[in-house]
């Protein structure tokens, strides 16, 4: 028993001062071992319906699938004609990649697992959006998979500034929870607390909020969400707004991953 | 062998525990699956089975999001060693018996990664620590589906122990 406990102790204390490089190295593996799995599964998100034709004398739910099959691949392709369309526009080189899976294993953080990694030009800080507007930040890469860090996380921090007034402020994600009425509390909340905005500010609600620039990471000019209410800052000194994401964050499959190099010969937005 | 096989069932659940959505009303609450296995191990095999099962699917859960490499690990350690501990003393053989030790572990579970984050000053740790209630709800959440996640994860795996003749003591 003894024995036991002491290696136990061991084992842990070598995982928990495992070198960066080598902790990288174990989670990379773990998710390069389950990435082509998770990949398979959600490329065939659109057409795992099935693939039985409908005739005039098939069964109705048989139709009813076929139509909901027909209904997704739709969907998809709408998604992916106006990402296409994004791509075209912008000014920067991107990646394209598919959602794998959402939340990590715990749930602790509001994330999404792509399928495209460092082999494709992918790093960390690396911003990703969507036709709707921005989604997140690469946390961590391996080979063949991004995790990303939504902008609804209460870990994300974005410097924003409204388009139409051009104040600056700082978007935190607003989380799971709503902290305000039983009911909220129970209803997943994806608006994010914009603060530090200046008190004589005349930002109001319905005003699209862009990212500025600053701090570095996340390029100038992306749509980020829309304002729903702007109240004064608890000290007085500032008026903070709540800001609902532009982009589907919980429905999205296809996204861009902007890997930061300037690409020559695209035309500007 | 039974190495072989308690990796191809952590495989199986961390691969369904990846996939599986995250429920907001309750606190973002993941079917723990992993967890399920870890246990099934402490309940129906050898120590040296479970510590590797329990540092294994660690490393994998935690691999599979922003945690710190050792969190998990840490927290499923602990929960076997104590159910092996009063192993004797249970009704292993009683689905509320599992159900109840999961849903139980992934309450306490929940609680001891939380604070793990809150004062372990980790870079990417989110502001959990703000409502209490938030961490209690997800505590619970992971309770409730621990309850619905156990039974078909321990039959998978004493499906898989029967197939291989792995089998250490009367199944769970």
């Amino acid at each position: 028993m003894q024995v036991t406990l002491v290696g136990l102790g061991a084992a842990l204390l070598l995982v928990f001062n495992l070198p960066a490089p080598a902790a990288h190295g174990i989670k990379s593996a773990v998710r390069e071992l389950l990435a082509p799995y998770h990949a398979a599964l959600a490329s065939t998100g659109s057409w795992r319906f099935g693939k039985a034709q409908p005739s005039p004398d098939a069964p109705s739910a048989l139709r009813l699938a076929e139509l909901q099959r027909l209904d997704a691949l739709e969907k998809e392709n709408d998604e992916l004609r106006r990402l296409l369309g994004l791509e075209k526009r912008l000014t920067f080189q991107s990646v394209a990649a598919m959602v794998m899976a959402r939340d990590g294993a715990s749930g602790w953080w509001r994330s999404l697992r792509l399928d495209r990694g460092y082999q494709d030009g992918i790093g960390t800080n690396h911003v990703v959006i969507a036709e709707s507007g921005v989604l997140g930040v690469v946390r961590e890469v391996s080979p063949h998979t991004a995790e990303v860090l939504l902008i609804s996380d209460p870990g994300c921090r974005i410097a924003v500034r409204c388009n139409r007034t051009g104040d600056f402020g700082l978007l935190q994600g607003g989380g799971v929870l709503e902290r305000e009425g039983l009911m909220e509390m129970l209803l997943p909340a994806e608006q994010g607390e914009m603060t530090f905005i200046p008190r004589d500010s005349a930002i109001r609600e319905g005003d699209e909020i862009i990212t500025s620039g600053l701090g570095g990471v996340f390029p100038e000019g992306f749509r980020v969400g829309t304002v729903r209410l702007v109240q004064p800052a608890h000290s007085g000194l500032y008026l903070n707004a709540r800001v609902a994401p532009s982009a589907d964050l919980s429905r999205l499959r296809h996204v861009l991953v902007i890997t930061g190099k300037r690409s020559q010969g695209k035309a500007a937005p | 062998m039974t190495a072989i096989s308690i990796l191809l069932v952590l495989l199986v659940a961390a691969f369904a525990q990846g996939l599986s959505p995250a429920i907001g009303w309750l606190g973002m609450a993941k079917a723990p699956l992993i967890l399920s296995v870890v246990i099934y191990y402490s309940l129906s095999h050898g120590r040296m089975a479970m510590l590797w099962a329990a540092l294994a699917g660690g490393l994998m859960q935690d691999s599979l999001g922003f945690t710190p490499l050792g969190c998990s690990a840490f927290c499923f350690c602990l929960a076997g060693l104590g159910i092996q501990t009063a192993r004797e003393l249970l009704f292993k053989d009683s689905l509320f018996t599992v159900t109840g030790l999961t849903a139980l572990c992934a309450a306490w579970i929940t609680l001891v990664t939380w604070l793990f984050l809150v004062l372990g000053e980790f870079d990417l740790m989110p502001e959990i620590g703000g409502p209490g209630w938030a961490v209690w709800l997800k505590a619970v959440g992971a309770a409730l589906l621990a309850c619905v996640a156990a039974p078909p994860v321990f039959g998978l795996a004493r499906g898989l122990d029967r197939l291989l003749g792995t089998l250490e003591t009367s199944p769970a």
